[in-house]
């Protein structure tokens, strides 16, 4: 694997995936992912089961990080929270690109939202470059008149992919589709591809020059810095009473704490918010112990952190 | 519980003659379209209300005594007028043969989907022995006994086309143009399956039937009419003919099925966020349906500050008016909401006028009082400074203060001294911001944050007084 020690100062370009069951989100992804080859280290974000159902082909054997989200759509509001904290710890496996690809029933609409809290939690960390809608040239006009979704997943895109045009007989049955997605988003790039294949240079190019709507840029600002820190230590001689005091001193006060502790000699999972923050004992072993820290904005200095962890758990920081 | 009569649903505020109501007369007041003393707020914690006694989701989705424990909870803290027993869409999916794949912080998904390679339509109907329904049916009878008189109750259904979507798998999705009929035909089956269902809540004394359809933001207005019309209006008719009162829960950007969806006849509609309350709710005015929603799960209530979540709900209540309106989160509650973030919202909702003007104040708090902090660390005595947004009216204020102040029988006067400060004044309000106290209710000694939001037991909050004055006395 690829080392990067600067990566953390750099932006992740993040590319959504959008498009209804079949029309072939999952084979584009497949293509781009060779294309990019194996020297990136590519993320990839997807509802639970995926759209397996569909067409049977996954991700499985490609060299990339999934992470599932379960139940709901990623873009269902009850499930904001966990789409939000995937890329949280996707961003802990240092990735160079990152596709989110969204169910078939996902509406896209709220990524400009849940990027900008994911922003405001960990600072510019994701540098959102576009949604890529996928059709099946061959239904995508029935489906239009039966799921509003689709309607809105095209509004949201910048480069639709006109997928399956070998199903569609004729060029005047293309041009009909174009036309009719045209009326859907004037602004959005249109290209036509068999098998979902295009070469990703062409897609990121497409994106580059595609008309974005002022809210569809990129919401990472100069302002927006990480209010984040990450504590870790190799002192495999911590005990309880240490991390509750450090707890304790600290509580009330942050937004958010996630990690591993190797506690009183056993591992565990360290979750939780604000005040409430949950030891649960953890089978997995890790080399040290570490904790990621978001604040609150302006409510405590994470000095103040940085010293309670010196004070309480320990001298010895990584 | 016998089922109740229509007379009954539709005469239960007959005799209020203006005096304030209970949270259940005021639902219902506000579903009959009266005038009600006060907005109402349901607060939709489902897997959030096993967080209030640390139990995971799937504890509290499968054990009674746990469920049973967190709504009681949920009742203490945050003072709803209509709560929901249980929220979980995959229920009736489970006992229909879907396998589910359960999490500690959210409810379980469907896995698997028995119809997903065969066209047929199933026969079974689901009965109060099957599944979780045992457990279920029993927690909504004995909390219906406990509560019954003072809480509106929602038992959740799920809507036909989710419930299709379980059990057909994405098959369902282009079932919708191929296969028309079999559509039609499973939709009919679901929707007997939700009838099935309500009535076992209804005789389990729920007083409202939601029906849960996530899946409606996401299908044409045509397409709704056409296929979903008639089993949305055979439920709900069939609801109200047991006497219950009916509610249509959607999710997602549902703007344009809204009319729709009025066009079914529910008496009360609940959104989320995806949805501009302001544009739809001259919709349902116009077809006398309640509108409920929809204070935004993420950004305002897991994220946001106290005051974000007071400020939703006051800005809510301005834009739409009162007036068939309903306070509630735009869905299930996320696990992880800060209680204080929903302390927030029932203060909102019950003194909208003292929290407004404590916002304003809020604001300009930087311009307030000067406010001259107590010197905490020369102190010789430990003060106990409880702040509260008003204990008189915020339930877990209330709890929070009466805790702080057990401790003056136990210890001696020069000992301790506790005082509150009340939110809606507004000096208190510059004090709390020197502070740089946040959440409320919390207690500080001498300065310190010691307890945000949760409420102490007395055990521990003695234990922690008498290690403070030993502290004290080793600094003498």
């Amino acid at each position: 694997m690829t080392h990067h020690p600067f990566k953390t100062s750099q932006s992740v370009p993040v590319y959504l995936v959008t498009g209804f069951f079949g029309a072939g989100k999952t084979t584009f992804l497949k293509h781009a992912l060779r294309d990019l080859g194996i020297t990136q280290k590519i993320a990839v974000l997807m509802n639970e089961f995926g759209d397996v159902g569909v067409d049977g082909i996954t991700l499985e054997d490609e060299p990339v990080v999934i992470h599932e989200i379960n139940g709901g759509s990623i873009f269902c509001s009850c499930r904001h929270w966990a789409f939000i904290e995937a890329l949280m710890e996707l961003q802990e496996h240092q990735p160079d690109m990152v596709f989110i690809e969204s169910s078939g029933m996902s509406d896209p609409t709220p990524i400009r939202s849940d990027l900008k809290i994911l922003d405001s939690l960990i600072g510019s960390v994701y540098d959102y470059k576009g949604a890529i809608c996928v059709v099946d040239a061959s239904t995508v006009l029935e489906l239009l008149g039966v799921w509003q979704i689709i309607e809105r997943q095209l509004e949201r895109s910048n480069l639709v992919i006109i997928n399956k045009e070998d199903l569609v007989a004729g060029t005047n049955s293309l041009d009909k589709i174009k036309k009719r997605l045209i009326e859907i988003n004037g602004s959005a790039k249109f290209v036509t591809a068999s098998f979902a294949k295009i070469d990703f240079k062409h897609v990121t190019a497409t994106l580059e020059g595609a008309v974005m709507l002022d809210s569809d840029k990129s919401i990472n600002t100069p302002n927006n810095a990480p209010r984040k820190i990450i504590l870790q230590t190799e002192d495999r001689t911590l005990t309880k009473e240490q991390f509750d005091a450090f707890i304790i001193n600290i509580s009330g006060r942050i937004l958010r704490m996630k990690g591993f502790c190797l506690l009183d000699g056993s591992w565990y999972h360290v979750d939780g918010i604000k005040n409430s923050i949950a030891l649960t004992r953890s089978s997995r072993e890790r080399e040290v112990s570490r904790l990621v820290v978001i604040f609150e904005d302006g409510v405590l200095d994470p000095e103040i952190t940085l010293e309670s962890w010196r004070s309480f758990v320990s001298k010895m920081m990584d | 519980m016998g089922i109740k009569d229509v007379k009954h649903r539709r005469s239960i505020d007959e005799n209020m003659n203006g005096h304030s109501h209970a949270g259940k007369q005021r639902i219902l007041a506000i579903l009959n379209h009266e005038v009600a003393d006060e907005v109402a707020w349901v607060p939709f914690a489902g897997v959030h209300a096993g967080k209030l006694k640390n139990y995971l989701a799937t504890e509290i989705l499968t054990d009674g005594s746990k469920l049973l424990e967190c709504l009681r909870e949920v009742k203490r803290l945050y003072h709803p007028d209509g709560q929901p027993v249980l929220f979980d869409l995959q229920v009736e999916a489970e006992i229909l043969g879907c396998k589910l794949r359960w999490a500690d912080k959210a409810p379980p998904s469907v896995e698997t989907h028995p119809l997903a390679t065969t066209v047929e339509i199933p026969s079974m109907i689901p009965k109060a022995s099957d599944g979780r329904l045992p457990m279920i049916l029993d927690v909504m009878k004995t909390y219906a006994r406990e509560v019954g008189d003072e809480v509106a109750l929602f038992g959740l259904v799920t809507g036909p086309l989710t419930l299709a979507s379980h059990l057909r798998g994405t098959n369902l999705f282009m079932d919708l143009i191929r296969k028309i009929d079999y559509s039609k035909a499973l939709f009919n089956y679901t929707s007997l399956v939700a009838k099935a269902m309500a009535d076992l809540y209804i005789e389990s004394g729920m007083d409202i039937i939601a029906v849960v359809d996530p899946v409606v933001s996401q299908i044409s207005p045509r397409m709704f009419k056409k296929l979903l019309h008639e089993p949305f209006m055979n439920i709900f008719s069939h609801v109200k003919e047991s006497g219950a009162f009916t509610s249509f829960f959607v999710c997602g950007d549902a703007t344009k099925n809204i009319e729709p969806m009025c066009l079914t006849s529910p008496d009360s509609i609940f959104v989320d966020e995806n949805i501009d309350m302001k544009v739809v709710k001259p919709i349902t005015d116009k077809y006398n349906v309640v509108l409920g929603g929809n204070i935004p799960l993420t950004s305002v209530m897991l994220y946001g500050t106290q005051q974000d979540n007071m400020k939703y709900v006051i800005d809510l209540i301005d834009t739409v008016g009162p007036r068939n309106l309903i306070i509630a989160p735009g869905c299930d509650m996320p696990f992880d909401i800060p209680p204080e973030n929903v302390v927030g919202v029932v203060q909102a909702v019950k003194e909208p006028e003292k929290v407004k003007k404590a916002l304003e104040d809020y604001r300009a708090a930087e311009e307030l009082v000067d406010i001259a902090l107590p010197d905490y660390e020369n102190l010789n005595h430990l003060l106990i400074e409880v702040f509260t947004l008003d204990s008189a009216t915020c339930a877990a204020c209330g709890y929070m203060k009466s805790m702080a102040f057990t401790a003056i029988e136990e210890f001696e006067s020069d000992e301790i001294e506790i005082v509150e400060y009340k939110w809606t004044v507004k000096e208190n309000i510059s004090r709390s911001k020197l502070l740089g106290l946040r959440h409320l209710p919390s207690i500080l000694f001498n300065g310190k944050i010691k307890y945000s939001s949760i409420i102490p037991s007395k055990e521990e909050y003695f234990n922690d007084i008498r290690v403070a004055l030993d502290e004290l006395a080793k600094k003498k």
